[in-house]
């Protein structure tokens, strides 16, 4: 365990907000990514943050399958700011070497697998099959 | 007579404030927005936690305060401003227009199914219509109709004016302006309520988008049987039964989007409630409950959480979903959650309940503005830890909702504390107030007299007269034994009426009446009022319910309505010829209050009593005032508690109207309301001690303070480390100088809360832990930011306002972890190491860590000795053994037992600035009965035939009240009148018909009864009559 | 028997049962307020006695009103719980639970025994209930009186009516 973890997230633009977190896992239950793979879950990476299992976080692939949407930061009623933590931890992560080289390929898949996802859905919307109103994706911050 | 006192809001809060004064002698303006009294709580269906039916219990509170000779109530009247200094207000209000003439409108609602127009019914949270000319709610108080001007035809367009046409009482007044006008009052209490949250605070939640979901307040109304759907749980969008809803905690609270981070502190437990209640309405239905922390911090509202858990299979999720959007089939809600062991999770329900919120209405903010009283950054009163009720406008006192989130009991606590604190200003001059007025009034003696009964019939207009022939019925009833005379009346309820019965009882010598009308409920008061100031004693008087439960019922046989009405008066005749002439007693009260314990509570009980004007007897077994709170080094808020507690001993003690028993013990208690004797055991050493010695103190009233005490934890190896401390320990280490084991290598911090609460044993929520360790724990970190400090909770119970403290706390880098009841941390110890190992329920880790101090959140324990003191004061303790409120909800700081108050931990867990709100309280009940010289009996009490009686005690051991006892030495049985109810429960049990209770005599069922069964005249029961 | 039996049916058109009605003053006699002040129709058969609390109902009062030929009684009091003299409503749910017993073995049908409650807000249920008062006092038909000999009563079974309201 890596007591000080919690702090250098805190200490980088981005990361100030982490301890408020106080696990309501709104950002779990907004976030797109969660909804579609199971083990991408914001509230329990925060939680590891937290609690200094720094290896874990950063050697692992969730932190990578963010997709930057800010659902949650708007859905978070903390202000906590899990996308922007997110920067902050790929940035630790690539400091660290925690960057497996297969990885880029890997990622590359993911976001290809992905855009594929949102074309579906522009293409359901714009067919009227679906109200738009669903799908607005809200500007995350304040 | 004192100087008025000015209530703002005509909630329970105001209510009971406005009451507490009235009882004190003060007379009271009584100042209602709204077309009626009863507030917010009038629209809640049940309470928790004991479901009570909420009208059942308010409405009974409205009546007695509205009926109350020195409460003056101004509906539809706001504040404008006020002027002036304590003692000398000059309140400016404006009445607006009703349209309807108070004096004139009898309520009978003629008028209401006639109003061509259909406005959204406010009451029933727009769920239903009502007309322009319409009641605010069923039961209103005053029962009088209101028009909406906004929407009435005749008002705006000169059309219609039906209603006009119709009343046949003349009280539609279109022409009504409203009106300005000015009172003195010597002090003020606002008392103004709140608003839930909107249901679209949170937008994400679609409401207004999502017919079916609704909010909390809206969801009272769903349930209530009179309520828009007649208590059916029904769809908006199809009218479907649910079979499967979620309610959503914290919707806008606790949440900074919506700028309300505090707690409400009410909606986990309302929303426990609804989940109950649900499943009483529908059997098989589905209820999941989304929290984040299951705040159940009140009394007994643990037990409640774990009956919906244990036993009543509500499901509790403990997730904030994020989002509702619509479900698979039209009107289904499918909801966005996470789960505890899988993360992202969905699920489809028929209807989403919105737990909303409490925040004070904009009006409350401008009024707030207008008072000039400061105001929290939240918009609620902006009060001191350490002076509750007041505002930081002297003389201007906040209670209820206005003061920060609470539940019923707390704001009916506020309103007896404020009323105790507006009290001193009024300048009480006591012994010449209060005094009410017992056989002021001699009555004709009857007892002497040929039984003459007259009858009246109402008409009430069309109410009864378009359904039983009210005229037959009169003829009929002339007919009956002992029946001198027989009229019939179009309204008995109007003042004319009243004259008129006075008139007939005169000219006819008439000495017991029967009124055929409406509900005793109601009206009862009115008719004893009219026949007493005819010279009859109240008492003789027998009223029919032949309207409600009459004509309105039976409107299809207006044939066998009209016997039944004959029936009924009949029946009444045969009861009230056996009716005795009853006399409230007077009784002789001690002007002066025993405060027990020397604590916070006591000391601040005895100091309000004190500047009411009240002489006082405080009794402390320490040689020492002050109690449990000298050993608190700082307030939630973080502020020294010692210079108050200080100042506050140092007022008591210099206060020449108390007088101090400090190191007294107390040997026994005996007497009753009005006349209370404690006997006291001086410190005087044993060995020189001797009867002589002991000390008597007499008073009209009791206040437990007596205080609780901290659980002495055997796990954690508190017993044997010096480094596993509790928070109260911290706390005296933060005060004391040195501070040792806060020293610079105590680098590790841990804190385990829960420690002995809410266990299988002890199943209640100490209430203040989460909070007293937030702010030590914050207290330390602010002092030593390197400490690294981490909190091990069950649940976050930080309400309130201490959720910015919890806010702080984590902002502060504070560390927090949940466990779990049945994996509790483990803690071992080798020399002066210490290991705690828990396990992380989210990520499922067991966490290993060498803390080099523990602090323990010990439960607060009732005090060994309550059950000896329960027993010397005749009065209950509950489960967990502190003592026991008379009702939960509306008498909380009442004990069972008359004329005996709680306040402190006595009571139950409460922080410091809850326990002198709380003491306050008990002042301001104690003072409602220290002011009479004199407190009346209540004329319906039992009363024992000696002859009759066998002294088996069985009405001894039914009397919830310990009002009825066998005298030992006499072999009978004896009523002390002060004290019975007049329930009859003794009655009900005394099997050789001994004890019989006046009002609802023996005799008078049974004649009532035969005569109801009677085929004609001639079956009429004759007993009593002459 | 038979005859008996005839007659009682004869009887049955145009049986219009008695029924006595103990409501406790601070929620059952609201309740039928109520029902008054909703305007929801109900039986004109029912004769209410209004007393403080049904812990005042000494069981004589029903065996009275039995004697005296009421076809049916009813007691109401308020929800457990909810009692205004604190549990008045308990003692009489003891109280009535034993005299029914008592009166069952005496031959009087448990149809014209009822007790249930109903608070001040529960008018439409207080109308539904002497709905099925009285259905269920018409079940058995008109009160003969108290048996003067050993017997079995007609139609003496014990049954519970819908979702088991009365004791």
């Amino acid at each position: 365990m890596n007591k000080d973890f919690k702090q250098t997230i805190k200490n980088r633009p981005g990361g100030e907000n982490l301890s408020l977190c106080y696990s309501c896992g709104s950002c779990t239950a907004t976030c797109p990514v969660s909804e579609q793979v199971e083990d991408f879950n914001p509230r329990l990476i925060i939680k590891k943050s937290l609690l200094g299992f720094s290896e874990e976080v950063l050697s692992g692939e969730e932190i990578w399958q963010c997709i930057q949407c800010r659902r949650c930061v708007s859905a978070c009623p903390q202000n906590v700011r899990f996308a922007d933590i997110v920067r902050v931890l790929r940035e630790l992560a690539v400091e660290e070497g925690h960057f497996a080289e297969d990885l880029e390929e890997r990622l590359d898949d993911y976001d290809k697998e992905v855009l594929r996802y949102r074309l579906e859905i522009l293409e359901e919307v714009l067919a009227g099959d679906k109200d738009f109103e669903d799908f607005s994706l809200k500007a995350g911050g304040d | 007579m004192p100087d008025p006192v000015v209530v703002v809001g005509g909630g329970i809060a105001g209510i009971q404030a406005a009451t507490d004064l009235a009882e004190m002698g003060i007379p009271v303006y009584l100042i209602e927005k709204s077309p009626s009294l009863g507030g917010r709580m009038a629209q809640l269906d049940k309470t928790f936690p004991t479901n009570d039916c909420s009208t059942c219990i308010l409405a009974p509170k409205i009546t007695s305060c509205y009926n109350h000779e020195n409460v003056t109530t101004y509906t539809m009247t706001e504040l404008i401003n006020v002027e002036g200094e304590p003692g000398n207000f000059r309140v400016r209000l404006k009445k607006r227009p009703r349209y309807v003439d108070e004096e004139k409108c009898t309520g009978c609602g003629d008028c209401l199914d006639k109003c061509p127009v259909s406005i959204s019914d406010e009451y029933n949270m727009g769920m239903s219509e009502y007309g322009a000319i319409h009641k605010y709610q069923p039961q209103a108080v005053p029962n009088v109709a209101a028009i909406d001007a906004s929407e009435c035809l005749k008002i705006n367009e000169d059309k219609c004016g039906v209603c006009e046409k119709i009343c046949n009482f003349d009280a539609i007044e279109y022409k009504q302006k409203e009106k300005k006008f000015v009172v003195q009052a010597a002090s003020i209490i606002y008392a103004a309520g709140y608003e839930g949250f909107s249901g679209d605070l949170v937008s994400d939640y679609g409401y207004k988008k999502h017919p079916n979901v609704v909010t909390s307040l809206e969801y009272e109304r769903i349930l209530n049987a009179a309520g828009p759907t007649d208590g059916h749980v029904i769809r908006q969008t199809d009218g479907e039964e649910v079979e499967n809803i979620a309610f959503i905690h914290c919707s806008g609270s606790r949440d900074r989007r919506t700028d309300k981070n505090y707690c409400s502190s009410v909606c986990c437990t309302y929303s426990i409630k609804h989940a109950l209640i649900t499943k009483e309405h529908i059997k098989d239905v589905n209820v999941d409950l989304y929290y984040m922390d299951i705040r159940t911090f009140g009394k007994g509202f643990e037990r409640y959480y774990n009956r919906a858990q244990e036993t009543e299979g509500v499901n509790f999720i403990r997730s904030r979903v994020s989002e509702i959007e619509p479900g698979s089939n039209p009107g289904d809600l499918k909801l966005k959650a996470t789960d505890d062991d899988n993360g992202y999770c969905e699920q489809e329900y028929d209807m989403v309940v919105l737990a909303s919120g409490l925040e004070p209405t904009q009006q409350v903010t401008d009024s707030l503005q207008k008072l000039k009283v400061r105001t929290n950054k939240y918009g609620f009163v902006d009060m001191d830890e350490f002076n509750p009720l007041s505002t930081s406008r002297p003389g201007i006192f906040g209670c209820g909702v206005v003061n920060g989130p609470r539940d019923i009991p707390e704001s009916v606590m506020d309103a007896s504390g404020a009323a105790a604190l507006a009290g001193q200003h009024a300048v009480l001059d006591v012994k010449d107030m209060g005094v009410e007025a017992a056989g002021d009034q001699e009555f004709r003696v009857t007892q002497n007299e040929r039984t003459r009964v007259g009858v009246f019939v109402c008409h009430c207009g069309t109410n009864i007269a378009g359904v039983i022939d009210v005229e037959e019925v009169k003829e009929k009833a002339a007919g009956i034994p002992f029946v001198e005379h027989a009229e019939d009346v179009k309204y008995l309820c109007s003042s004319d009426s009243q004259d008129l019965i006075g008139e007939r009882i005169k000219e006819h010598n008439l000495n017991r009446i029967v009124v055929a009308s409406c509900t005793p409920r109601t009206h009862e008061p009115l008719f004893m009022d009219a026949i007493a100031e005819a010279g009859l004693n109240p008492y003789l008087l027998e009223m029919t319910n032949i309207r409600d439960q009459g004509s309105w019922v039976h409107k299809e046989e207006p044939e066998k309505a009209t016997w039944k009405a004959f029936e009924l008066i009949r029946a009444g005749v045969a009861r009230v010829k056996n009716a005795l002439p009853l006399e409230r007693g007077e009784v002789d009260n001690i002007a002066r209050a025993l405060v027990v314990g020397g604590g916070a509570a006591g000391l601040n009980a005895a100091r309000e009593l004190a500047n009411l004007g009240f002489p006082v007897s405080l009794v402390e077994r320490e040689e020492e005032l002050g109690g449990h709170a000298t050993s608190l080094k700082h307030s939630l808020e973080g502020r020294p508690v010692k210079p108050h507690l200080d100042r506050l001993i140092a007022e008591v003690k210099g206060h020449e109207l108390i007088d101090i028993y400090a190191g007294h013990e107390i040997k026994d208690i005996t007497g009753f309301v009005g006349n209370y004797k404690l006997e006291l055991i001086p410190p005087v050493p044993k060995e020189v001690r001797s009867d002589k010695d002991l000390v008597e103190i007499e008073g009209g009233v009791v206040i437990v303070a007596t205080g609780g005490q901290e659980f002495e934890p055997l796990e954690y190896s508190y017993q044997d480390s010096e480094q596993v401390i509790t928070q109260l320990e911290l706390e005296e280490e933060l005060s004391s100088e040195n501070q040792s084991l806060v020293r610079d290598d105590c680098e590790e911090i841990y804190m385990i809360q829960c420690v002995g609460s809410r266990e299988e044993d002890r199943p209640y929520c100490s209430r203040i832990c989460c909070s007293q360790a937030l702010r030590n724990a914050v207290h330390i970190k602010e002092n030593h930011p390197d400490k690294d400090i981490t909190i091990l909770y069950r649940e976050m119970r930080s309400y309130g306002y201490y959720e910015d403290l919890y806010r702080k706390a984590r902002d502060l880098g504070i560390n927090f972890s949940r466990y779990e009841v049945d994996n509790k941390p483990e803690v071992s110890r080798k020399g002066d190491e210490l290991t705690l190992k828990y396990e992380e329920p989210l990520s499922g880790k067991m966490i290993t860590a060498k803390p080099d101090l523990l602090v323990l959140a010990a439960a607060i324990l009732p005090r060994e000795d309550n059950l000896t003191l329960s027993q010397m004061l005749k009065t209950p303790l509950n489960e967990d053994q502190f003592f026991l409120e008379a009702h939960v909800k509306l008498r909380p700081v009442d004990s069972a037992t008359d004329g005996i108050f709680l306040a402190g931990l006595a009571h139950g867990p409460k922080n410091l600035s809850e326990t002198l709100a709380q003491s306050r309280a008990a002042a301001g009940r104690a003072a409602s009965i220290l002011s009479k010289e004199y407190l009346l009996t209540q004329a319906t009490v039992a009363e024992v035939d000696e002859e009759l009686c066998i002294a088996c005690g069985d009405c001894e051991r039914v009397c919830a009240y310990k009002a009825i006892e066998v005298n030992e030495e006499e072999n009978v049985a004896e009523v002390n009148r002060v004290l019975c109810k007049g329930c009859g429960n003794c009655t009900g049990v005394c099997r050789p018909h001994a004890v019989d209770l006046n009002g609802f005599l023996n005799q008078q069922i049974i004649d009532e009864i035969e005569t109801l069964l009677a085929k004609d005249d001639s079956e009429f029961a004759k007993t009593g009559g002459v | 028997m038979a005859t008996a039996q005839q007659e009682a049916q004869n009887k049955e058109e145009e049986f219009e049962p008695k029924i006595i009605a103990f409501l406790c003053n601070w929620c059952s006699y609201a309740a039928a307020d109520l029902a008054g002040s909703s305007r929801l129709q109900y039986p004109s058969n029912i004769r209410t006695i209004r007393i403080p609390c049904t812990g005042r109902l000494n069981p004589l009062l029903v065996i009275k009103a039995l004697d005296r030929g009421a076809d049916g009684i009813l007691v109401s009091g308020c929800h457990p719980g909810d009692c205004h003299y604190i549990d008045g409503n308990y003692y009489a749910r003891r109280r009535f639970t034993m005299l029914k017993e008592l009166l069952e073995f005496s031959g009087v049908e448990p149809e014209r025994l009822n007790f249930t409650w109903c608070s001040a807000a529960e008018g439409r249920r207080f109308a539904k209930i002497v709905k099925q008062v009285v259905d269920r006092v018409e079940s058995v038909g008109p009160w003969q009186g108290f048996l003067t000999e050993p017997g079995f009563a007609d139609g003496m079974e014990v049954g519970e009516i819908e979702d088991g309201e009365f004791l």
